[in-house]
């Protein structure tokens, strides 16, 4: 035996000599820790969900009346099947009780008035309006045109670990109408309005927004002038959070143009002048869509490195394939399917029958939203057949699936 | 909550699941409360269990998340946000263990915990389960959700690299002594 071999041995024998280490607790004092752990996680949820946003709410629905809204909450929250409610996570103990000492503003409206100059960044941030806090809906699934109950949308981006997790938040209608009082705005209206105000590090994310520099908005393009010095040209851990972010927040501008502050050309290091117009993706950026585990414990949905694919059935068929370690598919390895189109619908087929029951029920609605993302993501619809569940959830598998209108839903309070 | 689940767990696994946990964490009361959130996790999906992986791999399945997500929010709130949170390839760092476990532990086995510090998370991983908690290959490769190839290939590294630090350590202390 060789010396290396021999040393190895050696440490081989001493790893197998470690002594063994004894929880000294009794049985039933952990019995009963791990029972008040579950019963205080348990009502924690059930406050989250029923009980804070009432309270929050409350004083708003009073003053205004708004029986869409208690409509939309009453759906929301109580469609929830009992068992949604089970999360993985320790960080939802820690979001459900913050959210618990949340305050309704209960005059928002007077804040109603736009800075003289709505783009620009610095103006923005430096108006002192509440935090505006975000719930995940329906524990982190996507958001729906049922959901929205007459509210709109506005589209975010988190960012940790130079990736973004594309997020869809839920402007409640009566907050819209206090906020916008002169009509629908755009996604740049929502973005000076709302995204200086979102603690992304509460979350768990970076704090990244809002962007350095500020925007102008010519009909379908959107221009972003960026000061000296802005950072994000430095790396490709910098440049692809920022298009990414950029892509993934203004989904009805056809198109970008960065410039220098002084309206010059920018010089974008590494690559040099960028004289062209930047198309983005109006929400169909071609992705498939995946698992991703944030650092904040929460799985979202999204794309793998914002990867993209020529047609729907290359993105489809590519949603089992993963090839790296930050993000995993949502189909369990055992499960294989097939695509095809009949008579003109996209149709998902597993080889064999798909009992959701088997999964977690957060991975197999994120299974299926997967799907139906992927497929929005390049502007269709699709169906899944061979499931053996006739209906799950808001699903009804005899129809397409719904299409979402984005990922990973949050709806928006605020907090003072 | 399901007793009948929570004591035969406990009965048959207690002891290893804590003993994997403060390996790992090498503090006893992180492992403490880390232990509780595995039973929390286990009874709340274990009708969902479904028998294709042993009881035992599962639930050490669970305490493998477990114990990712402990470190996941420890780099969060040491807010190193930009660096990647790779558990395979980032060392799983831990605290100091409690007086009363150290005196357990005679010179060899300390510098060898500190060895392992140095591992990378997967090589750490594998070295507990293979060695403290004497899995087999195929048990170890079922909890990681890893092929049993990489499973050896991630030991053999582990060894090497315990070795190098090893050695390394030991020539610094003879030129300390010298």
């Amino acid at each position: 035996m060789s010396e290396r071999n021999n040393d190895d041995y050696e440490i081989e024998e001493l790893l197998t000599r470690m002594p063994k280490f004894t929880d000294n607790r009794s049985k039933e004092e952990l019995h009963n820790s791990v029972k008040m752990k579950m019963d205080s996680r348990h009502t924690s949820e059930k406050r989250k969900l029923f009980g804070s946003p009432f309270s929050k709410w409350t004083p708003y629905f009073v003053s205004i009346a708004s029986i869409l809204l208690l409509t939309f909450l009453v759906t929301s929250f109580l469609n929830e099947d009992e068992t949604a409610m089970e999360n993985d996570s320790n960080d939802a103990e820690s979001v459900n009780e913050e959210s618990d000492s949340m305050k309704m503003v209960e005059e928002e409206s007077s804040e109603a008035q736009e800075s003289t100059n709505p783009y620009n960044m610095s103006e923005a941030t430096s108006v002192a309006e509440p935090i505006i806090e975000l719930l995940p809906l329906n524990k982190i699934t996507s958001v729906y045109e049922d959901n929205i109950d007459g509210g709109s949308v506005f589209y975010f981006s988190f960012l940790e670990n130079a990736l973004t997790v594309p997020v869809t938040i839920i402007i409640p209608i009566t907050q819209l109408e206090a906020d916008f009082p002169n009509g629908t705005p755009n996604s740049l209206e929502m973005y000076e309005k709302y995204a200086p105000r979102i603690d992304e590090e509460g979350l768990g994310f970076t704090e990244y927004h809002p962007y350095k520099g500020y925007f102008t908005a010519d009909e379908e393009t959107l221009t972003h002038y960026l000061p000296m010095g802005h950072g994000y040209d430095t790396a490709s851990g910098t440049s692809a959070p920022y298009f990414g972010s950029i892509n993934e927040i203004f989904i009805d501008f056809d198109s970008l143009t960065i410039l220098n502050e002084d309206g010059s050309p920018i010089d974008w290091d590494q690559v040099g002048p960028l004289n062209d117009q930047i198309v983005l993706d109006k929400n169909q950026g071609q992705f498939n869509y995946y698992n991703y585990l944030a650092f904040n414990g929460e799985t979202y949905l999204t794309p793998n490195f914002r990867e993209k694919y020529n047609s729907l059935s290359e993105a489809l068929l590519a949603l089992k394939k993963v090839e790296n370690d930050i993000y995993t598919s949502v189909i369990p390895e055992e499960v294989t399917y097939t695509y095809k189109i009949e008579e003109g619908i996209n149709v998902v087929e597993f080889d064999e029958p798909l009992d959701l029951e088997s999964l977690d029920p957060f991975e197999a609605t994120r299974l299926i939203e997967a799907f139906s993302l992927t497929a929005a993501s390049f502007g269709a619809e699709i169906k899944l057949e061979n499931i053996v569940q006739s209906k799950w959830d808001v699903f009804d598998f005899a129809k397409v699936l719904p299409v979402p209108l984005g990922p990973n839903g949050f709806i928006m309070t605020l907090n003072e | 909550m399901n007793d009948s689940v929570f004591h035969r767990l406990y009965d048959s696994y207690h002891q290893d699941v804590f003993q994997f946990l403060i390996y790992l964490v090498r503090n006893r009361q992180t492992a403490e409360d880390l232990v509780q959130e595995v039973y929390v996790r286990v009874i709340r999906a274990y009708s969902k269990f479904e028998g294709k992986s042993s009881e035992k791999t599962w639930l050490f399945s669970i305490a493998k998340n477990v114990a990712i997500d402990h470190f996941r929010k420890q780099t969060v709130r040491k807010k190193r946000l930009f660096e990647s949170f790779d558990w395979e390839t980032m060392q799983l760092s831990s605290s100091d263990m409690l007086p009363e476990d150290i005196v357990l532990l005679n010179d060899e086995m300390k510098a060898l915990l500190v060895a392992l510090d140095h591992c990378t998370g997967d090589q750490k991983m594998v070295i507990i389960m293979r060695y403290f908690q004497e899995f087999s290959i195929a048990e170890t490769a079922e909890v990681l959700k890893w092929t049993e190839g990489k499973v050896k290939t991630t030991q053999h590294n582990a060894i090497k690299a315990l070795r190098q630090r090893l050695s390394a350590k030991e020539k610094e202390g003879k030129v300390h002594h010298e």
